[in-house]
């Protein structure tokens, strides 16, 4: 009876630790999303999308809860084992301000934005979630916004999200994939820093 | 009987090789686009006619119609829509989106004066947007080959036969009395639609590094998004 009491309250006490230690994936998804709205709000350069202050931000709050090295490895798709780690860190740095620049031009549509995250439907396996949210400004239809995460020893991580259907790194792939067969992994990057500072000129024009 | 075996091998090997041919010609990365070859024509076409004409269009009445106005003009539009969007959705007995939208478009229509003011949204009626092509998705009708129709854009053999639904059901052209009322009012319906993408466009360069590949997915994937919800 009492190594009964004893194994409950030694079960008890280690599934406590392991939801305090592992927030939900929906969880990590709601409190993010609503920061970097509350952060955009408080910051009128923020809103008007202004690089420098998006560049601050995204350091701060998006790249904690990314895997970035995931994100890009999946985009470059199979060629990614073959780059040298000096490649491999050229094409996250360019890469992540490619999606930086994707992502800058709507961000004057956050202060309206309201998140709904969506209860998770059927059966979840266990280190890989897909996280989905609508996200609503007024007057228009809502917008889904889908998360791919995966439990990494840090906790919950992105490593693709889906706007309105759209795959972020899936589009990537398909797209990369041509380049790199034509080109090389070093034509790919420069490729993405091409585009990146014409979009550049382009957004400061 | 030797004679008509060569004459069959030579008849099947031209028709394979002129098949193949074709194929190559209109060859394509995606199987859902055996019509590449066209698709990227018309393709280029409209980029060109965007560039010359309908976006500089849409970036002069961006900057000098005020934003208010622009929002009433965007409602308005979007009310009818919502009328639309109401007949979509009792067709694919979702008879509780579509009395949502009954009700937007009523709210709008009169304490929102014609649909000028969006007065649903602020009483938490969320907007939805329906067409004929989701319709027959819903209903099982697959999207078919990929298509790009002339100044409409991305579509696919299902959806531009929607679209056409669409166009002669569209309430605006019943309720526009002559001609010259119609022509504007799809003018203005036009230019409103770009100047609203406008905001979306960089995003759309950064992801596309081939645009015509990137349009194809983005077309694909949204569609499916639609028709699932």
């Amino acid at each position: 009876m009492l190594i009964k009491l004893l194994i409950t309250m030694l079960l008890g006490s280690v599934s406590q630790f392991a939801t305090a230690e592992t927030a939900k994936p929906e969880d990590v998804i709601s409190s993010i999303t609503q920061e970097i709205i509350n952060e955009i709000k408080s910051k009128p350069d923020l809103a008007s999308g202004n690089l420098g202050s998006v560049n601050q931000l995204v350091d701060k709050k998006v790249m904690p809860i990314l895997d970035f090295e995931k994100m890009t490895s999946l985009a470059v798709g199979k060629e990614w084992r073959s780059a040298t780690e000096s490649q491999k860190s050229n094409l996250m740095k360019v890469f992540r301000q490619l999606l930086l620049l994707t992502y800058s031009g709507s961000i004057k549509f956050a202060e309206q934005a309201k998140v709904q995250i969506l209860p998770p439907r059927g059966k979840q396996n266990g280190k890989n979630v897909v996280v989905k949210t609508r996200v609503s400004v007024p007057g228009r239809q809502a917008v889904p916004i889908n998360y791919r995460m995966k439990m990494t020893e840090d906790g919950w991580k992105i490593y693709d999200l889906n706007v309105l259907g759209l795959w972020l790194v899936e589009n990537y792939r398909v797209q990369f994939s041509q380049i790199v067969s034509s080109k090389g992994i070093d034509g790919l990057i420069k490729e993405i820093d091409d585009k990146n500072r014409n979009l550049m000129s382009k957004s400061n024009s | 009987m030797k004679i008509y075996c060569l004459v069959t091998i030579i008849l099947i090997s031209i028709l394979a090789s002129g098949c193949a041919g074709l194929l190559r010609h209109e060859g394509s990365s995606d199987p859902r686009d055996p019509w590449e070859g066209t698709n990227r024509a018309i393709f280029k076409f409209n980029e060109s006619v965007d560039k010359t004409i309908l976006k500089p269009l849409a970036q002069g009445y961006e900057k000098n119609v005020p934003q208010k106005m622009r929002m009433h003009i965007t409602n308005f539009f979007s009310n009818l829509g919502d009328l639309m969007t109401a007949i979509q959705h009792a067709l694919q007995l979702d008879f509780r989106s579509s009395t949502e939208s009954v009700t937007r478009f009523l709210v709008n229509s009169t304490v929102g004066i014609l649909g000028f003011n969006d007065v649903a949204s602020k009483f938490g009626v969320a907007k939805t947007d329906e067409d004929t092509g989701q319709t027959l998705g819903t209903y099982g009708v697959s999207s078919g080959p990929y298509l790009v129709l002339p100044l409409f854009g991305p579509s696919s053999v299902r959806d531009g036969l929607g679209r056409i639904v669409d166009l002669f059901a569209d309430p605006l052209n019943s309720i526009a009395n002559s001609k010259e009322t119609k022509v504007v009012a799809n003018a203005l319906k036009v230019v409103d639609t770009r100047a609203r993408l406008l905001s979306a466009e960089q995003a759309f360069d950064a992801l596309a590094f081939d645009r015509y590949v990137a349009m194809r997915s983005a077309y694909f994937a949204i569609r499916e998004s639609q028709i699932e919800d």
